[in-house]
């Protein structure tokens, strides 16, 4: 197994099989290793498949209440193996002795399975342990797929949502954030900030370096804000896209952060990052909503590694940004694996002919629920002529039968 | 069953001309709206030249019927040539397999041609013993008449008032639709 986890082979959501939640009655769907895009009108269930798919991959049943009735995550590595997750939710039976309410009897019943051969059957204790064999190795079953994946060799798939809206606490961003470095804890931060995700591996850098500090029995009166603020780097990768992608040329943390010290720990205080846009450095308040989502997409997709859920990244955001987040992700879907719902036509018109199959349909079927389905291929046959004869993708959607 | 296109030059319209003719030919014509989404000038767009043939042949239809508002009256030729030249043009594109349902001032000039049904769903009497065909703009009329009752008559209770109106009525009282069944017939027994 190679010692760095970017050199192991990957793994990316290859089908899904779904129950019960919501709009979504029983669906199965099958996607594309790259770059998938969800239409359909409103009201046909697609923000919640979107929502249902983050919740059944990143289901921890030591962490989460099971939301859904089942859900078969089946995905596939870049060496051909399917590993398969399946979660169901059952009702324990009411002893009536402790007189349980509903939520303490409802249980998770999971199975496991590699290349179709059932390994975990009817799990339904957290406190069983139980070794599974992958490529002559006995591997330690673990309930938190991302731990499994990476016990067996492979790359974990950290998923990752973008709704709507950005979320309404983001610590360094739209507020001033905090961090405490406690001397006498094992590990040193002990509040890590709710905000976006590419703040970790800052938080893990700042939190090395005080480590170092401390090692080496520096004394932490003579730190300055100076010494510091050079820890607090956002990303290259990040910058990057941010400038080929979006109006924010560059993003720095403040240099108005404060530092405080006594014997137990070390406070850095009012930290947050600014944007510069125009030329001129501004914080998030200051900032349009199209590029606060643009910097929300490009800076979470960026950093990301697994899976990405994006909730119609045209929200917002002008044609001419909008064609270019549209190259943005897929040229991110190169490497990773990104599902994104849209009410754009545009949005399809970034598709090649032979991309038409990673297309899915969502449409709303009063008996059946939420129904998903992939383009036929006499639709497909028809969308080539419209893209030859009339001009896009989004022609073929706007002027023909589509979704009728 | 014979296939045949609608185009109109509004969903509404297109809807509304579907349900009215189903009502007499469901049994032996499928009505396929072939331009969905295009609405007035986009008539015109090369777009729509463009996509015409592909929806006409995936579609596998026999001929088209073309639906179009003349906002005016048949007495005025200028407009009258100026529709027909518009379809001329746009039906060469499919070899000229079409049809041409031209209402005179506009789509709701039909429903007057059935009033006892339009009372009868907006609740109100009004008598329209006229010529249809004679009647100026008479959408607004049809808003005027019903501007004072519970529910006041908009565009897009069209495709659902289309469904309940007589089409042998609006056929009796309203020459352009009469002869429009006219060529419709000749073009159903020789496509």
């Amino acid at each position: 197994m190679p010692k760095e986890i970017s050199e192991r082979p990957k793994v990316y959501l290859s089908k899904v099989h779904l129950k019960g939640f919501k709009s979504i009655e029983d669906v199965t769907i099958d996607f594309k290793r790259n770059f998938n895009v969800l239409i359909g009108k409103n009201g046909s269930g697609k923000s919640n498949l979107i929502e249902l798919l983050f919740k059944a991959i990143n289901f921890n049943r030591s962490r989460d209440k099971i939301s859904f009735e089942f859900a078969k995550i089946t995905l596939l590595s870049t060496d051909n193996h399917f590993f398969s997750f399946e979660l169901e939710r059952f009702l324990r039976k009411n002893n009536f002795i402790n007189n349980d309410e509903i939520d303490d009897r409802i249980g998770v019943k999971e199975r496991f399975l590699i290349d179709d051969t059932l390994l975990i059957d009817d799990l339904n204790k957290y406190s069983v342990r139980k070794k599974i064999e992958f490529n002559g190795k006995n591997i330690a079953y673990s309930h938190n797929k991302n731990i499994l994946i990476s016990k067996m060799g492979y790359q974990p798939i950290y998923s990752l949502i973008i709704k709507f809206n950005s979320p309404e606490k983001l610590d360094f961003i739209n507020a001033p954030g905090s961090l405490k470095y406690d001397f006498d804890e094992i590990v040193g931060f002990l509040d890590y900030p709710e905000s976006m995700n590419f703040f970790t591996p800052i938080i893990l850098e700042v939190e090395s370096y005080f480590e170092a500090l401390e090692e080496n029995d520096i004394d932490f009166n003579t730190i300055k804000v100076d010494d510091i603020l050079d820890k607090f780097r956002v990303q290259g990768s990040i910058l990057e896209n941010l400038q080929l992608y979006s109006p924010v040329e560059d993003v720095r943390f403040s240099p108005n952060m404060n530092l405080y010290h006594n014997d137990n720990n070390l406070i850095v205080d009012n930290i947050r990052i600014e944007f510069k846009v125009n030329n001129i450095w501004m914080p998030w308040s200051q900032l349009s909503d199209g590029t606060k989502r643009l910097f929300y997409i490009i800076a979470e997709t960026t950093y990301s590694n697994g899976l990405v859920l994006i909730e119609e990244p045209e929200l917002g955001v002008h044609p001419h940004q909008f064609n270019l987040l549209m190259d943005f992700l897929k040229t991110q879907s190169e490497t990773k694996q990104i599902i994104i719902s849209t009410h754009s036509p545009k949005a399809l018109d970034h598709l090649s002919k032979d991309e038409l199959d990673s297309i899915l349909i969502a449409s709303y079927d009063l008996k059946k629920g939420t129904q998903i389905r992939h383009l036929t291929t006499t639709e497909i046959k028809k969308a080539k002529k419209y893209m030859k004869e009339v001009g896009f993708f989004s022609d073929y959607w706007m002027l023909s039968d589509l979704e009728e | 069953m014979i296939r045949v296109g609608l185009v109109g030059e509004d969903p509404n319209d297109t809807a509304s001309i579907k349900h009215l003719l189903e009502k007499k030919y469901s049994n032996k014509v499928k009505f396929l709206p072939l331009a969905r989404r295009i609405r007035g000038d986009q008539l015109e767009s090369a777009k729509l030249r463009k996509s015409l043939p592909i929806e006409f042949t995936e579609n596998k239809c026999s001929f088209v019927i073309y639906i179009r508002d003349l906002d005016a009256f048949e007495s005025q030729s200028a407009k009258v040539q100026e529709r027909k030249r518009w379809f001329k043009s746009l039906d060469s594109v499919i070899n000229n397999k079409g049809i041409l349902l031209l209402n005179i001032w506009e789509l709701e000039a039909l429903i007057l041609g059935d009033i006892d049904t339009f009372n009868s769903i907006y609740k109100i009497n009004h008598k329209f013993s006229s010529n249809p065909m004679l009647q100026d703009k008479p959408k607004e009329l049809l808003k005027r008449i019903t501007s004072h009752t519970n529910k006041q008559y908009k565009e897009a209770h069209c495709p659902e008032l289309f469904k309940l109106l007589d089409i042998d009525k609006i056929e009796k009282s309203c020459l352009c639709f009469k002869n429009f069944i006219a060529d419709f017939e000749k073009k159903l027994k020789k496509p």
